[in-house]
């Protein structure tokens, strides 16, 4: 069974508005699409955090509140899951800066900035593309099921 | 305005108490003296985050709160959002020598403090077993 999942590609497109209740369903629908590839529970919590932190961004920074929608599509690709969120929000100015620890442009609404130390910290890859007045697009990777990579095969 | 002012006002928030409903969320509030411990909601995410922040600084401006427990005992999920609101009650109670607490912590939780630098601003009650 785990043979013939492992070889498959699959993938998912959500759209959804940009209200805060969606980030619990964003994370959750994702969590739920990634289950095919078998993973652990802490690879399903990095990812959840990961797409959480996404959104949230969307809704805060990209969209400044206003409601928006925001896509996210997931791919899976053997053992690598793939995921995009998208906004057609304000854009980030400079992203280096953006994705620097603790940097946050809102510290009167108490964001702890950590918001792209997180999705770096719990993903295997991320970049983010961006355009001032077009909007924002981060990618992310994480391969699925690295821990048990080396005891299936010696049980081989 | 003397001692017994501010004793009559923590007695009165004794009774405070309140219980919020979110969907399957409960989260609810305990101000004993000058501790407010914070039973936090399933997911402490952004959208929980902005209630939570409005009720715990009333609850904190209007009982002299020193002390905040943030008790994760429900708790399963918690982004950047939620450490911006542990974060955010710490700056308001440690200008009055305050400190800020965690109880009920799970693994997952525990890692999320740590990674954020929460845990050196804030002490994480250890339940013996």
């Amino acid at each position: 069974m785990r043979e013939i999942v492992n070889g498959m590609t699959n993938e998912m497109k959500l759209e959804f508005d940009s209200r805060s209740a969606n980030e619990a369903f964003a994370r959750v629908t994702v969590a739920s699409f990634m289950t095919q590839l078998n993973p652990t529970l802490e690879e399903v919590s990095d990812v959840k955090t990961a797409v959480s932190e996404a959104v949230t961004n969307a809704i805060i920074h990209g969209y400044e509140n206003h409601v928006n929608k925001i896509r996210i599509f997931a791919g899976i690709e053997g053992r690598t899951l793939r995921l995009e969120i998208s906004d057609r929000g304000v854009g980030i100015p400079d992203v280096k800066k953006a994705m620097e620890p603790l940097f946050t442009t809102k510290p009167e609404m108490e964001r702890s900035g950590m918001g792209f130390s997180f999705m770096e910290a719990f993903m295997d890859e991320v970049t983010v593309e961006s355009e001032p007045g077009k909007g924002t697009i981060v990618r992310m990777k994480k391969v699925i099921g690295k821990g048990r990579e080396l005891w299936t095969t010696q049980s081989l | 305005m003397g001692i017994s002012f501010f004793f009559a006002q923590k007695s009165a928030e004794n009774d405070l108490g309140e219980i919020k409903r979110k969907g399957d969320d409960v989260m609810k509030y305990e101000v004993q003296e000058n501790c407010l411990t914070i039973y936090l909601p399933g997911d402490l995410d952004h959208h929980n985050a902005e209630e939570i922040k409005r009720e715990a600084d009333r609850l904190i401006e209007r009982g002299h709160i020193r002390y905040v427990i943030f008790d994760f005992k429900e708790t399963e999920f918690c982004d950047s959002s939620g450490i911006g609101v542990i974060m955010g009650r710490y700056k308001k109670v440690c200008m009055f020598g305050g400190e800020v607490w965690a109880a009920h912590t799970n693994e997952r939780i525990k890692k999320i403090l740590k990674m954020s630098g929460a845990t050196k601003i804030m002490q994480i009650y250890e339940e013996e077993n």
